[in-house]
């Protein structure tokens, strides 16, 4: 067990919310899931999940009960992470990770000024598009006092990572024009995946950025690629099987 | 006395006031005309994209066409970053594009930091939501849901690139977090593509940004006097429905033969298409095996970048690994389950003989336990 948990105990630490509230099965008050979601579906409704007449519970209080370290955001909801969200999410955690991915701008879960704020500057966070740098009170690692939007010094400032497919698909072409990928696995995304983390310094980290900058881009590229292509080798070559469909 | 000071004093007053209220009107009246011309859509973002075109025009004429020297390249610079807004850039790129596209090449590479917000997130979703408005447009391969073989081999015919790398799809139901946009969603592809060749190291024309056009359910945009896509409903891929039945997935499936045809075989990158169609599209092809690679970046590239972003942040979170993190994904769109997925592997996946142990007793938490992919059964 490279990582140290079973397929159960993965899933145990992964909880889904979408638009009908927490992903469970045998919720009568939400549609069945789609066939790609119910692998990630939980069994149980529990109780907290529901509010008395059947809606939704409020995303602060589903937060308030799972206690995620992580919360990420693909919702396309602009606002959805509110303060008392991120409040819940900093209270239990010394550094919560929070990404809101949705993009463009006014589509995203929350700003980077708003996560750090909410955290007292202890939220690792990530957009999905550019951010501004955010300067921070009290250091650029540690605990922060306070964020004002007012003060600007660039040594304490946050710039916040761009967690943006633009560091994985060129890559996935780039290996693909090497002529030895002929489909793209599960085994070679998660190979590219540790190949960009591995890039990130720890200077990065220390300027509040979780990916290396976009302007790194070209040199990410090179690297993720040669993993991809590591792994394709290791899955050995393209099913020799012919093809079926009907023309 | 004091009666008669007080009748001549209350005039005077009255008059002030009104002159006050007066000069608040005028102050009120101006806000409010500059509040509507500065939101105005047509007078803020539509109305600056001739002068944008025109400008660039201006320039070209003393650029030979097959020129891309630095002074060309910084000439053209200046245009663009003059230009009052992103899509006025955006319109201005176009025009480049159109007019001279190696120029277009060196001015996005020599530019690439300020360029990217441009050409890709955010500045693309306006060019999207404004597409139909721009002078010069990219040209784009337009595909017919419904389109036969022989139909689509003749478009691919016409595509010079010697070696294409990769073809970028999309049918432009889901647009960012902007929604079905039909094929006025061609941008998304375009910047795709043109990443693909800015970041992976190849020429612009080594990627292919292709629409498929299978209508529209976004109706004010069907019924817009500049849309040029098919103003019907939107076909989607039916599942169970047998090869002639499913409309959508017969012409991706045409389209996909026809890349594999070429040498090298292109990678088919599939980009903001419905939740179901992108899983479906998958599925199929593995199903099918179809000669040539196909990524979904919404499910797969998410799932990546995101999974590396973790990975990255675990030393910050003070824990030991990945594993000890709680992991709360809000959306259950193609994103929110590409991240699940690229984590489940990471953690099934590659563990070894215990773990395979662990996969063939029913786990207590979820009922319909589902097996790994046959992919992943090697």
């Amino acid at each position: 067990m490279r990582y140290g948990l079973t397929a159960a105990e993965a899933r145990a630490h992964l909880w889904l919310v979408d638009e009908h509230g927490l992903g469970t099965l045998g919720d009568p008050h939400r549609p069945p899931p789609r066939p790609e979601q119910a692998p990630f579906w939980r069994a149980l409704a529990p109780a907290w999940a529901r509010q008395a007449d059947g809606t939704t519970a409020p995303l602060a209080a589903l937060v308030e009960h799972i206690r995620p370290s992580v919360l990420i955001g693909v919702s396309g909801q602009y606002g959805l992470f509110t303060p008392p969200v991120l409040r819940a999410v900093a209270a239990h955690h010394e550094r919560p990770v929070i990404f809101a991915l949705s993009n463009p701008d006014d589509h995203a879960e929350c700003t980077a000024l708003t996560a750090y704020a909410s955290t007292d500057g202890r939220a690792i966070f990530a957009s999905g598009g550019p951010s501004l740098p955010v300067p921070v009170l009290g250091g650029a690692t540690g605990r922060a006092a306070s964020a004002v939007p007012f003060h600007y010094d660039a040594a304490a400032a946050r710039y916040p990572a761009q967690v943006n497919n633009a560091f994985i698909f060129p890559a996935v072409s780039r290996a693909v024009a090497s002529g030895r990928v002929h489909q793209i696995t599960d085994r070679m995304l998660l190979a590219g995946a540790e190949a960009l983390a591995a890039l990130v310094t720890a200077e990065d980290l220390a300027m509040g950025r979780v990916l290396p900058p976009i302007q790194a881009l070209a040199q990410a590229i090179g690297a993720v690629a040669a993993a991809l292509i590591d792994a394709a080798s290791e899955d050995g070559p393209a099913d020799p099987a012919p093809p079926k469909f009907e023309l | 006395m004091a009666a008669a000071g007080h009748s001549r004093h209350r005039p005077r007053q009255r008059v002030r006031l009104a002159a006050t209220l007066g000069r608040v009107w005028v102050l009120l009246l101006a806000t409010l005309a500059l509040v509507v011309v500065a939101n105005d859509p047509h007078e803020h973002w539509i109305r600056p994209l001739a002068a944008a075109v025109a400008a660039v025009d201006a320039a070209l004429q003393d650029i030979h066409p097959d020129t891309t020297t630095p002074a060309a390249v910084e000439q053209l610079w200046a245009i663009v970053h003059a230009q009052p807004h992103s899509l006025a850039q955006y319109a201005a790129l176009e025009a480049v594009q159109t007019a001279n596209a190696s120029l277009l090449d060196g001015l996005l590479r020599a530019h690439a930091e300020r360029l990217l917000p441009v050409i890709y997130t955010p500045g693309v979703a306006l060019a999207c939501q404004y597409y139909g408005y721009l002078p010069r447009r990219t040209p784009v391969l337009v595909v017919p849901v419904g389109s036969d073989a022989a139909a689509v081999r003749m478009q691919l015919s016409g595509v010079p690139a010697a070696d294409l790398r990769v073809v970028v799809l999309t049918d432009g139901e889901r647009v960012l977090g902007l929604g079905d946009l039909g094929v006025w969603a061609a941008p998304i592809a375009v910047g795709k593509a043109r990443l693909h060749a800015l970041a992976g190291g190849a020429p612009l024309d080594a990627a292919l940004p292709i629409v498929l056009d299978a209508g529209t359910d976004n109706v004010a945009l069907r019924q817009h006097d500049l849309y040029a896509g098919l103003p019907a409903p939107r076909t989607r891929p039916v599942q169970d429905a047998g090869a002639t039945a499913d409309l959508y997935t017969a012409t991706v499936r045409q389209l996909a033969l026809a890349l594999a045809e070429r040498t090298p075989v292109p990678l088919l990158h599939v980009e903001d298409v419905g939740r179901g169609t992108g899983f479906r599209l998958l599925d199929v092809a593995r199903a099918e095996r179809w000669p040539l690679p196909v990524f979904n970046d919404d499910i797969q590239g998410t799932g990546a970048v995101v999974l590396a972003a973790l990975l990255a942040a675990v030393p910050s979170t003070g824990r030991a690994s990945l594993a000890e993190l709680t992991v709360l994904i809000v959306g259950g769109g193609q994103a929110g389950i590409g991240i699940a997925r690229v984590r489940r592997p990471f953690h099934c996946v590659l563990c070894e003989g215990s773990e395979r142990q662990v996969l063939t007793v029913p786990p207590p938490l979820v009922p319909r336990e589902l097996p790994l992919r046959p992919s992943r059964q090697r």
